[in-house]
């Protein structure tokens, strides 16, 4: 199981890069000795040894950082997991003020 | 004459508003305020009664796509929320030793941001959603913000979102 909380301990650094994000997500998800998927727990042994097929995907813009990873159980997803790290939320309050 | 008069004035006039005006008053909404408005300090209506100084607690919660959530929120909903395996309605908790990093300001923007990530962990949402709503779970959950980001699924799996930087460009929450 995965922490509940924070991802790992290792925090990111401010405006993290591409590689840097997928690297934190990869040190997070292997603190623990199992990858969840939807047929139940699978050792990261088993996953390396090229039990599941490992897909890696993520998008970059002026918003923010996503990565993603996903595995399948031949064609079939059974783990699919989202990073997204927002680099400038859109909303912000700009207040006004009246004369009188 | 008036030709002259006026070429002579002119460097007066300059100097007057370079050595006077710089003291003028000016108008605005005072930065001090802004940042005060984001710990609780000033109340324009009715407010809430407070047995400490304790900051508030706030929750996240997911939307779906599909989903209309927005400015004209004003408290969690329900309506178009995700739903699946271990996502439990209402989101989770903001995490962290406090929720908010300290409201600060650079030059006239306020600002603050959850000083933690916020992690959905071993959930199943096969409906993609692409917004979060932060709302403020010790008073009666009223909104705070909506914030969207790329269309997401997860399976089996953990869904972060990572905080931007906190500074008066970048922090999640941001008075100007």
């Amino acid at each position: 199981m995965a922490p509940n909380g924070p991802v790992g301990k290792k925090d990111l650094k401010a405006n993290p890069t591409h590689d840097e994000l997928k690297e934190h997500f990869r040190l997070a998800m292997r603190e623990h000795p199992h990858l969840t998927t939807t047929k139940g727990p699978k050792a990261w042994s088993a996953v390396d040894a090229g039990a599941l097929r490992k897909v890696d995907g993520g998008h970059e813009n002026d918003d923010e950082l996503a990565v993603s990873v996903e595995y399948y159980d031949g064609q079939e997803l059974v783990h699919r997991s989202a990073h997204v790290h927002l680099k400038k939320p859109r909303a912000e309050v700009t207040p006004e003020l009246q004369s009188f | 004459m008036k030709k002259l008069l006026r070429i002579l004035l002119l460097p007066l006039a300059i100097w007057f508003e370079r050595t006077w005006l710089l003291y003028a008053n000016s108008q605005a909404i005072c930065t001090s305020f802004k940042v005060e408005l984001l710990n609780g300090i000033h109340a324009f209506g009715t407010s809430v009664v407070r047995g400490a100084t304790t900051a508030d607690s706030f929750k996240a919660a997911l939307y779906l796509v599909s989903a209309t959530t927005g400015a004209g929120n004003t408290a969690y909903t329900a309506s178009g929320e995700v739903s699946g395996t271990n996502y439990t309605a209402g989101g989770v908790d903001l995490t962290g030793a406090v929720d908010w990093v300290a409201p600060t300001s650079t030059g006239t923007t306020a600002f603050s941001t959850p000083t933690a990530s916020i992690v959905y962990t071993t959930v199943t949402l096969s409906v993609a959603f692409d917004a979060v709503m932060i709302y403020n779970s010790t008073q009666g959950n009223k909104a705070v913000s909506v914030h969207t980001f790329g269309s997401q699924t997860v399976t089996a799996g953990t869904f972060t979102l990572t905080m931007p930087t906190n500074d008066a460009t970048t922090g999640l929450i941001r008075l100007a």
